[in-house]
């Protein structure tokens, strides 16, 4: 697969957005599209067609099981991480079995987000991601 | 005169056979149930730390690939 860094973050709060989004700059990803929903997503999925997904699960509209059955639909080889603030048992079941590749808590450390998100990106993409630049 | 015991040892071995094969469950009833009960049970509401979502995630993570 090639990455493009293209990187669509999917959660109805905008703070949650705006955080996630500063995460990825200081990966050096400038290029992040973001929804309000699952049904925004499908939608900005099929037009931008996305490296990476950055999905929340509580969402109105659509919710984020629903949005990742439909986009592993569009893209059987999507690379779909949830974020999410829900940790119990059966959410974290029921995302692997809809095919998300990792399941990271909200309240998980920035650091530890980074850490994860390159790791993903690096596997899946084949590419090297520079460590991120120092928070501002 | 004599009375016969129904409670010998043969007739309790063969009540214990009876009993097993009037408890019978077919597996995708069991499978169902099971399936009902982590979905609604309290197991399935326990909260994860991140390490052992980690672990439920492990083969599912891409991996990376020795490079050439």
């Amino acid at each position: 697969m090639t990455f493009n860094g293209k990187i669509l973050i999917v959660d109805d709060e905008p703070h949650v957005r705006l955080y996630v989004s500063m995460i990825l700059r200081s990966l050096g990803f400038s290029t992040c599209i973001e929804a309000s929903n699952g049904r925004e997503a499908i939608e900005c999925y099929e037009r931008e067609k996305p490296d990476l997904v950055l999905l929340d699960i509580n969402m109105p509209v659509m919710d984020g099981f629903e949005t990742l059955k439909q986009i592993r639909a569009i893209n059987h080889e999507a690379v779909v991480i949830m974020l999410t603030s829900l940790a119990n048992r059966h959410s974290v079941e029921e995302s692997a079995q809809l095919g998300a590749v990792y399941y990271l808590r909200k309240d998980t450390p920035r650091l530890v987000i980074i850490n994860e998100l390159r790791d993903i990106l690096q596997s899946a993409f084949d590419t090297d991601i520079p460590a991120p630049s120092p928070a501002p | 005169m004599s009375t016969s015991n129904p409670k010998t040892p043969l007739a309790n071995a063969a009540n214990t056979f009876n009993a097993l094969h009037a408890i019978r469950y077919s597996l995708p009833e069991m499978l169902a149930e099971l399936e009902m009960e982590r979905a609604s049970g309290s197991f399935s509401q326990e909260k994860l730390h991140q390490d052992e979502i980690a672990k439920l995630f492990e083969h599912r993570k891409p991996r990376h690939e020795q490079k050439k």
